[in-house]
């Protein structure tokens, strides 16, 4: 990215999106946010609306609206989208409006308009169930849900831009992200949602039988890899790159972690229905985001868990005023 | 599932492939409803399904996949759909790859909702796309090929392709995904490479072919695609699986424009032009699956289906020029 140029984060004011916000103003890059506020938060940009924070309430489905706003911009990271493998077997065709036409229409923007980077967030849900683990780049996309379709398509999308029309794209498939500013419940993901649940005195709830696998990776490894896709000398344009922490959990280990960082071990978790379009298990090989972008995560479960339980802990006390606050227990946090 | 008294809907019904399907089902005894927007990218379609008019087990219904109503409204009593309706055009959809996602992606998944809601469907077979799978890795294509589309056309078909099986493993729908290899044949389109070169021969100009000729694709002759097709619909194994559906030879483009060259007796040189972006080097389809699941066995070699077309197409001229001049 060269200095000065200004980045458009759409999606900026939901939970990736923000923390990227936050980076780059922190960093002193001037930056826009175009969000509908569908699901995203003003108050998550709450820290860099004194930095100078533009604010474009706009649709990504609306191409005209969509160009006006990228004319002001030289680099783009993409992170707006409808991010649910349950909601898209409810609405498919709602989020693949959201997630593969909302795509294509900044694509066909940022040509328009001569944007120089385009970075986008994929999903590990573009591979489906893999045979073989980690998954790997090089691997076959098969995926089991229209969420990870729709993610697939938009990917595909940012690949051909490259070739076709010469748009520096760099796709990078998130796994499992988590951190503070994640919204919980039937939509999100899991790791708010138990957090949540424990702190409620209830038991976790594991959709099938726990023994589902993920590659759960803090937000700021995520914030780190678009700042090295923004920078990266080498990016020719039409990249795809796994973004992980690089370990694997069952989520009935994390029940568990989650319960004993509350200090209520004694919380055993519930199981209910399997989910439709959910994967078996999930982990990653990132070492072509190492090779090629400088990428390492550098946060632990046990970390990041802690992290996000702190950030809980004080909304909590924001929101309710008084009532108990979410502490992680020092004995586990270490 | 048996076909004979089967109420089939063909999106697409009256485009080249869909309307040589519809012809097949009627004679296999099905009942047919062909459902097409005669969408302005090219004309003379009506053509295509004229002589099926007054059968009683033909209808025809004007109407967009993009529209909800419509969809539920003709799948109603039907037992199998054939989803053909598509955005076609490489080059085309590179100028408008919004089309291309709006009908091949969007549209495709209000079908797969439609047949979801639809409490009759016993079979949905979606017709995809060799072009899905971008520069070959291998030799040949099988299915398991890594799938790299290269132009917005490609993505658009494999994101309808994705959204099949994603449907299939979701939500249990029926569905079997072909992928087409270059098919040719009598109603071809006017944008497919015999038919450009054979129009430019019979008007005395030189056919033109992007890039340096080398480029070869496995041509693959429509009754063979709509042999495979029908099959897929009939095979108890193929619900959620994909096949590829080539004839299993390729012919570089120069080789293809001197037989058409030669087919009309002309004194005439191709002539090369730049190579467009997007374009890919070679389809060569691995049809094993096919031959093996569906007992899928292609007939037509190249050099008898171009003579077929050719028949067709000097035919056909006057007819699709004077339906042109009567759209405009």
């Amino acid at each position: 990215m060269q200095k000065g140029s200004r980045v458009l984060v759409t999606g900026g004011a939901g939970f990736i999106g923000s923390h990227i916000v936050d980076r780059l103003t922190e960093d002193g890059v001037e930056v826009g946010v175009l969000d509908n506020f569908s699901t995203g938060d003003a108050r998550n940009l709450a820290k860099s609306s004194n930095r100078g924070l533009i604010i474009h309430e706009a649709d990504i489905q609306d191409y005209e609206a969509v160009r006006k706003v990228i004319r002001e911009y030289k680099v783009v990271v993409h992170q707006a989208a409808l991010v649910s493998v349950a909601r898209s077997v409810e609405e498919p065709l709602k989020v693949n409006g959201v997630n593969a036409t909302g795509t294509l229409n900044l694509l066909r923007a940022a040509v328009e308009e001569k944007v120089d980077r385009f970075v986008y967030a994929s999903s590990s849900s573009v591979y489906g169930d893999t045979e073989t683990l980690p998954k790997k780049e090089s691997m076959g996309t098969v995926p089991s849900s229209p969420y990870g379709a729709s993610k697939l398509a938009a990917e595909n999308y940012c690949r051909v831009f490259a070739k076709v029309y010469g748009l520096k794209t760099v796709s990078l498939r998130y796994f499992n992200v988590y951190g503070p500013r994640q919204k919980g419940g039937f939509y999100s993901g899991v790791i708010p949602t138990f957090i949540r649940r424990v702190h409620e005195g209830k038991a976790p709830v594991i959709f099938g039988d726990g023994l589902q696998t993920r590659d759960f990776t803090f937000v700021q490894d995520v914030v780190e890899a678009n700042i090295l896709a923004l920078n990266g000398p080498a990016i020719k344009g039409g990249e795809v790159y796994n973004i992980a922490a690089g370990g694997t959990i069952s989520v009935n280990e994390l029940a568990l972690t989650i319960a004993g960082l509350l200090g209520k071990s004694d919380l055993a978790p519930e199981h209910t229905e399997p989910r439709k379009g959910d994967i078996r298990r999930s982990y990653a090989d990132v070492s072509k985001a190492r090779e090629e972008l400088g990428y390492r995560p550098r946060f632990s479960l046990a970390q990041g868990l802690a992290e996000t339980i702190s950030w809980f802990s004080e909304e909590n006390e924001r929101e309710a005023g008084k009532g108990p606050a979410i502490r992680a227990s020092n004995a586990e946090r270490t | 599932m048996d076909l004979h008294g089967a109420k089939a809907l063909v999106t697409g019904g009256a485009g080249f492939i869909g309307s040589t399907l519809v012809d097949s089902l009627l004679r296999l005894g099905c009942t047919v409803v062909a459902f097409d927007n005669f969408d302005p990218f090219y004309s003379g379609k009506e053509a295509n399904v004229r002589h099926n008019l007054p059968n009683p087990k033909f209808s025809l219904v004007r109407g967009s996949i993009l529209d909800e109503k419509s969809l539920a409204q003709v799948m109603k009593g039907v037992d199998v759909v054939f989803h053909l309706a598509g955005q076609a055009g490489v080059r085309y959809c590179i100028e408008n790859p919004i089309k291309a996602e709006e009908v091949n992606a969007m549209g495709t998944l209000h079908v797969l909702q439609a047949v979801r809601k639809a409490k009759t469907i016993k079979r949905m077979v979606y017709a995809s796309s060799s072009s899905i799978f971008g520069n070959p890795q291998k030799p040949m294509l099988n299915e398991e090929h890594p799938q790299n589309p290269t132009s917005p056309y490609g993505v658009s078909k494999l994101a309808g392709e994705k959204y099949c099986l994603a449907f299939h493993e979701t939500y249990g729908t029926p569905v079997t995904c072909l992928r087409y290899f270059s098919v040719y044949g009598p109603r071809g389109r006017p944008d497919q490479v015999v038919y450009s070169f054979a129009k430019r021969v019979m008007a005395g100009e030189p056919p033109v072919i992007y890039g340096d000729g080398k480029v070869s694709r496995d041509f693959t002759f429509v009754t063979d695609i709509v042999g495979g097709t029908v099959l897929a619909a009939m095979a108890d194994e193929s619900p959620g699986e994909v096949f590829n559906l080539g004839y299993g030879k390729d012919f570089p483009m120069e080789a293809v424009a001197r037989m058409v060259i030669r087919s009309f007796g002309a004194d005439l040189e191709p002539k090369f032009l730049e190579a467009y972006k997007g374009d890919f080097p070679k389809t060569l389809c691995q049809n094993a699956k096919a031959r093996s699941v569906l007992r899928w066995s292609p007939q037509v070699d190249f050099e008898t289906g171009v003579a077929e077309f050719l028949e067709w197409f000097k035919g056909s001229q006057g007819l699709v020029q004077a339906d042109a001049s009567k759209a405009r």
